[in-house]
């Protein structure tokens, strides 16, 4: 326990960066928009899909960091913590929906129409989509393991 | 449950409050009130040893079977 201990404060700290980074190219993310919504090119709204993509990590990273809290406070193995699990779970969902989306446009962008898009570039797109639905599954099987380890928590709790 | 703990017997009979008892045991007066009133789900072998000990007698003198 006093391992966890150890690593739960660093995490939250760079938890916190993230988020506040992720803020940053929001903010960034909306002026650019509201720049170019003036000239408007018929081209993919890049920054809307940046902005809404950073708010699904925010999410994660929030989630992240009350389940860090539940971690601290030995609470961990109880119902309240599948919540928050459930919260990264939608919001990791979300966020590749976003992401197969744009792979897909990407997809037919560079195979069916002139646009300058390396073929490189598409298959990272690609790659990094099914790198996030095995994270996805990831947390899914983690989420399994959550449960059975706070039915056991409960089941020794009624032990005397 | 049809196993009931029947503390308050040897507790009458050795004339020992429910206060002592826990805290020879080493139980708290909260486990040993859900030992008591019969709304505990399972009991450590280290627990029944102890109590057993404080009670001088065995398992069987504070652990009956009953029909539900």
């Amino acid at each position: 326990m006093m391992k966890v201990d150890r690593i739960v404060t660093p995490l939250r700290l760079l938890l916190a960066l993230l988020f506040a980074g992720l803020l940053a190219v929001q903010v960034l993310m909306v002026a650019t928009f509201l720049h170019e919504a003036a000239q408007n090119d018929g081209s993919l709204p890049i920054p809307v899909l940046v902005v809404v993509g950073a708010a699904c990590i925010q999410v994660i990273a929030f989630c992240t960091w009350r389940l860090l809290s539940m971690v601290r406070a030995g609470s961990i193995f109880t119902e309240d913590a599948f919540r928050w699990v459930d919260g990264i779970l939608w919001a990791l969902g979300a966020a590749l929906v976003l992401w197969c989306g744009f792979a897909a446009v990407m997809g037919y962008l560079a195979r069916f129409t002139d646009a300058d898009i390396p073929p490189g570039v598409v298959l990272i797109i690609g790659i990094l989509a099914l790198a996030g639905v095995v994270v996805f599954l990831l947390v899914v099987v983690m989420r399994a393991l959550l449960r059975q380890a706070t039915t056991l928590r409960a089941d020794m709790e009624g032990v005397i | 449950m049809a196993i009931v703990v029947r503390i308050d017997v040897e507790l009458a009979k050795r004339k020992m409050g429910v206060g002592e008892f826990a805290e020879r045991v080493g139980l708290t007066p909260a486990n040993v009130a859900v030992l008591k009133n019969g709304r505990a789900k399972a009991i450590r072998f280290s627990t029944l040893e102890a109590i057993c000990r404080v009670l001088e007698c065995q398992p069987g003198d504070i652990l009956e079977w009953v029909e539900d």
